[in-house]
């Protein structure tokens, strides 16, 4: 994984840490994110990913988010030390 | 189905001491005290004695984790 | 003075007006919406004061039904003053909210809720601070526990004050402000152990969670029919006494009351303890913040078959009873997915239809009986699985996009779990109770005249009319009657074929009891359950559910029939 890989949400593991940096798709999904802080700039941590929804934390909020919503979320995948 | 709730209590707090973490026992004996109380109910709702009753056994290290919990 | 009360979800607004108002509110819909709406009058110092309780939503861009109508009701309904409800420990995203209540220009009053919350999760919010910024008066309060109510009033009878803080439009220099004003009077203090991490570690573990939430359905179905069942058959003898001593007098108008109206009613009313049970442990499901997590962990299976991890509670409902397993449905926030479950749920087998498989596995499998049923129970699952794929890639179709937020994990406040039971309930009883009084008297009438004995009257004439079209099946016209009548309840269709005599083991082969049994599994939500799908989809839906399933029974019985006879 380089440093400057632009990745869906859904690519990053339990565990790994990403910074959101785009969001695509129509403006109901962008603003339905944007309105709960899921927001180009934030820090995101994956807390899980076992093939269905994915859950993360963003902003000292936790979220469950449906996979296809997750593919919208382009995060800037951190490397692992 | 009652077996199987006891199962998972068991279980759970089995993993606890495996991983030494002890939010497992504290969420098992939660659980545990819990379904006894259901089973409770339902003793006096239909009669029917189940050994999920002796769940309530699992109430003294349920305050016991609550109390110790802060310190993982 | 008319309030319009303003938050996201989950920031305890119902609490604060059930505290305003004294518990004295109403719970009715928008005009035209199936929108929650909460409305209660009381007086402050004299004053009187209406309180409206928007949805809980969080943005008002009005991309959701929630926030158009809410959006709407600002635009439309002049309200005097806006009661901004925030969530102290999350005040960044609750932000975003109010700086779009901003654009309105109507006078506000911050209510900074839940700050122990905030507190034992070391979050300190700077009230006076955050005051001067957005220039409203802000008010700490934490409803569940009364705090902070009579600095509230206060401010109430002030009448707030129009918002003073600049800020631009369009959300992205709304979401910068709320951070930059966050920076400014959040403080957040490294804290002890956070109880929500400790559950969510062992209910959310990779090998437990689907057990523990297993454990955690089977203890909602112990309570929801065995804890409720004094109840029930408590309601069921007082409706069929009733129901015996009023038709035992003379006159048919008697004869209606009692074996008509009340008996068909009772039919339903039995239902009551049940729903009413169900939705307590709904309540406290919700209300603890255990039912995103169960969202989460059932996800993967569930899109599979084109459904989403909400849609597990309601088809595991369905076991018990599919009235309120359809009512459990109004947690899925995504239409399409909603009416799929809905859809799917009868197919799965309640309890009402165990009578029928016991009665027949009974004669025809006498070694093998349990395991016949365990399979019926399968079918049952594997028919409403299959059908909500087939629903979703041809009716319903689109992404159901949803995003759930994880709240920390609270102990339920008993007022709450009430109040939402309670509202949950009624709400039943009005729907289904139009629908099944009108039904019951049609019923009534259909196997009364034109004599009372029901081989002779219409229903009887309707079971031999209808006879030759379940002929393939080979079916007498005894069972054709006994499932018309189990259309009523489905325990009914056993308790036919025992008015009628009929001698089952003589007129019917294996593979027709076998037939006969998928038959009754599938064929057609029974009165109740068709009464609730029409409360929550409408008719168009209700319609369609009873000629799929209709049309599924009968082929996948002749199927079986058919497959049957052959081996």
């Amino acid at each position: 994984m380089s440093l400057n890989s632009k990745i869906p949400l859904t690519m990053l593991k339990e565990g790994d840490e990403g910074v959101v940096i785009d969001i695509i798709g129509g403006r109901g999904a962008i603003s339905k994110l944007l309105a709960l802080g899921i927001v180009p700039g934030k820090k995101v941590k994956v807390l899980g990913n076992r093939g269905g929804a994915i859950l993360i934390s963003i902003n000292g909020s936790k979220f469950v988010i449906g996979r296809g919503l997750a593919m919208k979320v382009i995060v800037h995948a951190k490397q692992k030390n | 189905m009652n077996a199987f709730v006891l199962l998972v209590v068991a279980i759970t707090f089995l993993k606890g001491f495996i991983v030494r973490r002890k939010s497992y026992g504290f969420v098992a004996s939660m659980i545990a005290v819990i379904f006894a109380i259901l089973m409770t109910l339902v003793l006096l709702a239909v009669g029917s004695f189940s050994y999920g009753i002796l769940g309530y056994l699992a109430l003294p290290a349920f305050i016991w984790y609550r109390k110790n919990i802060e310190q993982t | 003075m008319k309030i319009a009360m303003v938050g996201n979800p989950n920031v305890g607004k119902t609490a604060l007006l059930n505290l305003l108002t004294g518990g004295k509110f109403e719970v009715g819909n928008f005009p035209g919406t199936t929108v929650e709406k909460k409305e209660g009058k009381t007086k402050i110092d004299g004053k009187d004061v209406i309180f409206v309780d928007l949805p809980g939503i969080y943005s008002l861009e009005a991309y959701s039904l929630d926030e158009k109508v809410a959006k709407d009701f600002l635009t439309n309904e002049n309200p005097d003053l806006i009661l901004n409800v925030v969530n102290a420990s999350n005040l960044e995203r609750n932000l975003y909210l109010t700086l779009q209540l901003v654009d309105f220009k109507i006078p506000m009053i911050l209510v900074l809720n839940m700050i122990d919350e905030a507190e034992k999760r070391g979050i300190k919010v700077d009230a006076e601070k955050l005051s001067k910024i957005l220039g409203i008066p802000v008010v700490r309060t934490v409803a569940v526990k009364g705090i902070g109510i009579k600095e509230l009033k206060r401010e109430i009878l002030k009448g707030g004050s129009v918002p003073r803080v600049r800020v631009g439009k369009d959300l992205k220099s709304k979401l910068e402000m709320a951070e930059k004003i966050v920076k400014e009077v959040v403080k957040v203090e490294k804290k002890r152990v956070d109880l929500t991490e400790v559950f969510d570690e062992v209910f959310m573990d990779r090998h437990l969670g689907i057990p523990i939430f297993i454990a955690f359905m089977w203890m909602m179905f112990t309570f929801t029919y065995t804890v409720a069942s004094p109840l029930t058959n408590l309601i069921d003898f007082v409706f069929s006494t009733l129901s015996e001593r009023i038709s035992s007098m003379n006159g048919v108008v008697f004869n209606l009351i009692g074996k008509g109206i009340i008996k068909g009613v009772g039919s339903v009313l039995v239902f009551l303890p049940n729903i009413t049970f169900l939705f307590i442990v709904l309540a406290l499901l919700e209300l603890s913040g255990y039912m995103p997590r169960a969202v989460y962990l059932m996800d993967r299976i569930m899109t599979a078959f084109g459904l989403t991890g909400r849609s597990v509670i309601p088809l595991i409902m369905g076991f018990g009873c599919n009235v309120p397993a359809v009512m459990a449905t109004r947690t899925i926030e995504d239409d399409k997915v909603r009416i799929a479950t809905i859809l799917v749920n009868p197919f799965i087998s309640c309890s009402a239809r165990l009578p029928i498989y016991v009665l027949f596995a009974g004669i025809f499998f006498p070694t093998i009986g349990s395991a016949v049923i365990m399979g019926l129970y399968a079918f049952g699952v594997a028919v409403a699985l299959i059908s909500a794929l087939i629903f979703r890639r041809v009716l319903l179709r689109g992404e159901a996009e949803y995003v759930i937020e994880l709240p920390p994990y609270r102990i339920p406040n008993w007022k709450n779990v009430w109040i939402l039971t309670w509202n949950r309930t009624k709400h039943f009883l009005q729907k289904a109770g139009t629908v099944i009084l009108a039904m019951s008297i049609v019923i009534w009438f259909l196997t009364n005249f034109p004599t009372s004995s029901i081989d002779k009257s219409y229903a009887g004439m309707l079971g031999r009319l209808l006879q030759p079209l379940f002929a393939p099946m080979g079916w007498d016209w005894q069972f054709v009657l006994a499932i018309l009548m189990g259309f009523v309840a489905k325990e009914v269709v056993v308790e036919t074929l025992g008015i009628l005599n009929t001698p089952i083991a003589k007129i019917m082969t294996m593979p027709q009891a076998l037939a006969f049994m998928v038959f009754s599994l599938l064929y057609m939500p029974c009165l109740a359950t068709l009464a609730t799908i029409k409360a929550e989809t409408g008719w168009k839906w209700t319609i369609f559910s009873v000629i799929y399933s209709f049309v599924i029974a009968y082929v996948l019985a002749l199927t079986v029939e058919v497959v049957a006879r052959l081996i």
